[in-house]
C-alpha cells in the first residue's frame, strides 16, 4: 500500500443493540461536530528482576494484558432517542430514561451478541473517503458517558465510549483470550 | 531445560470425584466435571514433614539424623468464573458425602472407607489445574484431595462473588483393607481384595504414594 494522506470522510455513527431494544436494527446516531477520537489502551505487566534494577529498574521483558478503546464522539446532528436508549443499554438495561439497573447488573450476562440481555452496544464508525470504517463489538458509554450543554446555542452533546473484548467464556477452550474481538473494519447491518 | 520467565498460562480447575459429583447423582459414574476458573494465580504449597533424631552428644538442638515424614499440599484458589453446582457436591464430598448441601455426614466418618478412589463411598476428590496447552503443558493432579478448615469463603453481594477455597491433597494409596469402627475410633483394619485393584495391595503403605502427578483425569466413558 503506497504512503498518503488518510482522509477518513464524513463519520456517521451508527448503533445496533439486543434484539429487544429499539436499536436492534442498524440505527444513526449522528454526526459529529469534529473529529471522532479512537483511543486504544493497551494493558502490559512488567516482568521486573533483581537483576535488572527490580521494581525500580526498566523491566526484562513485558506480558501483555489485552486492551480496550476509548471512543471520543462530540454529537451536534444527532437523534436524541437513539442516545436515550444507548444510555439506557449502558446503565445496564434501565428500564426507561433516567432510572437504573440494579446494581451489579452485568453488560454481557453470558449472552451472545445483540441477544435480549445481552446490553452491550455495536458501535460503528463510517468512513466514506478512506473506506476504513470502524466496528466496535462490545461499546458501552462510560464515565462520563455524556456532556449535554443546554441553552439557546445547538447542543454539541459529548459521549465517551468504552470498547472491551467481551467473551461468553474466558476459558475459550483453552484458548484464553486469543482472538476475541475488539474491533475490525466492517460495518455491522 | 534452559532458565526462563515460566508463564503457567490460563488454569482451568477440574474436579472428578465418585458419583456424587455427577449432576444427575448416578452413585456409579465417576465423571471429570470443570469447576471454574480463577480471578487470580492458583498457589499450590507443598509441606514437607522431617523429624529430628536426637544423639545426646549432638547436643539438644541439632539433630545427629533427620528422618522424612511424608508430605501434604495446600493449593488455594478464588474462583470467579465456577460451576456453583459443582462446587456445592464438592463441599458435600469434603464433608464426608454429606447427602445434602448444609447437613453433615456422622462425625467420624473416613474420607475413603478403605475404598478405592472413585468408587461410591470414598470421598476424596481429584483435583485437576489444567494449563491452556498453548502456553505450557505442565499440568497438576491432586488425587486425594479436599476441601479444609474454613474451605469456602463466599461473599454474598451485587458484586460478582469470588469463592475463596481451600484445598488440602494428602498422599494416595490403593487401599485394599476395611476399616471397622465404633464411637468415632477404629478398632480394626481388615484386609479385603477388591477386584478392580490393580495391584491387589493389601497394605497401607507410603512408598509411591501420589501427593500430586502431572498427568490429568480423563473422563469416563
Amino acid at each position: 500500500m503506497a504512503r498518503d494522506f488518510f482522509v477518513a470522510g464524513e463519520c456517521m455513527v451508527t448503533v445496533k443493540g439486543g434484539v429487544n431494544t429499539g436499536i436492534a436494527a442498524l440505527s444513526q446516531l449522528g454526526l459529529s461536530s469534529e473529529q471522532v477520537r479512537v483511543t486504544p489502551s493497551f494493558k502490559h505487566k512488567p516482568m521486573n528482576v533483581d537483576a535488572w534494577g527490580g521494581e525500580s529498574g526498566p523491566p526484562v521483558d513485558v506480558q501483555v494484558m489485552l486492551a480496550s478503546v476509548q471512543v471520543q464522539i462530540i454529537l451536534i446532528h444527532f437523534d436524541p432517542a437513539i442516545l436515550d436508549i444507548c444510555v439506557q443499554e449502558s446503565m445496564g438495561g434501565a428500564p426507561s430514561i433516567g432510572t437504573t439497573a440494579r446494581a451489579g447488573a452485568r453488560l454481557g450476562n453470558s449472552l451472545p451478541r445483540f441477544a435480549a440481555g445481552n446490553h452491550y452496544i455495536g458501535l460503528n464508525l463510517a468512513s466514506p473517503v478512506g473506506n476504513k470504517p470502524w466496528r466496535f463489538f462490545y461499546a458501552y458509554l462510560s464515565e462520563p458517558p455524556i456532556a449535554w450543554p443546554l441553552g439557546t446555542e445547538k447542543s454539541a452533546v459529548t459521549t465517551n465510549w468504552t470498547a472491551i473484548p467481551y467473551t461468553q467464556d474466558p476459558w475459550n477452550g483453552g484458548l484464553g483470550a486469543y482472538g476475541a474481538q475488539l474491533w475490525d473494519y466492517n460495518q455491522d447491518n | 531445560m534452559v532458565r526462563d520467565f515460566q508463564i503457567p498460562g490460563e488454569i482451568l480447575v477440574s474436579v472428578k470425584g465418585n458419583g456424587a459429583l455427577h449432576k444427575f447423582l448416578e452413585p456409579n459414574v465417576a465423571g471429570l466435571y470443570e469447576l471454574g476458573l480463577a480471578s487470580e494465580g492458583i498457589r499450590i504449597t507443598p509441606t514437607l514433614y522431617h523429624r529430628d533424631i536426637h544423639a545426646d552428644d549432638f547436643g539438644p538442638d541439632v539433630p545427629a539424623a533427620v528422618m522424612w515424614n511424608a508430605a501434604e499440599c495446600t493449593i488455594t484458589m478464588n474462583l470467579i468464573h465456577f460451576d456453583r453446582l459443582t462446587l456445592e457436591r464438592c463441599i458435600r464430598e469434603s464433608m464426608g458425602g454429606a447427602t445434602d448441601y448444609g447437613t453433615l455426614a456422622p462425625t467420624g466418618t473416613m474420607m475413603d472407607n478403605g475404598l478405592p478412589l472413585f468408587f461410591s463411598g470414598n470421598h476424596y476428590i481429584s483435583l485437576n489445574l489444567a494449563p491452556a496447552s498453548q502456553v505450557n503443558p505442565d499440568s497438576y493432579r491432586f488425587p486425594c484431595s479436599y476441601l479444609t478448615g474454613r474451605p469456602v469463603e463466599y461473599p454474598l453481594s451485587t458484586e460478582k462473588s469470588i469463592a475463596r477455597l481451600i484445598w488440602r491433597a494428602v498422599p494416595l494409596h490403593t487401599p485394599g483393607f476395611v476399616y471397622e469402627i465404633m464411637s468415632g475410633s477404629i478398632l480394626a483394619i481388615k484386609a479385603q481384595n477388591f477386584p478392580n485393584t490393580a495391584s491387589g495391595n493389601t497394605e497401607i503403605t507410603s512408598s509411591g504414594s501420589i501427593l500430586w502427578t502431572r498427568e490429568l483425569d480423563t473422563q469416563d466413558e
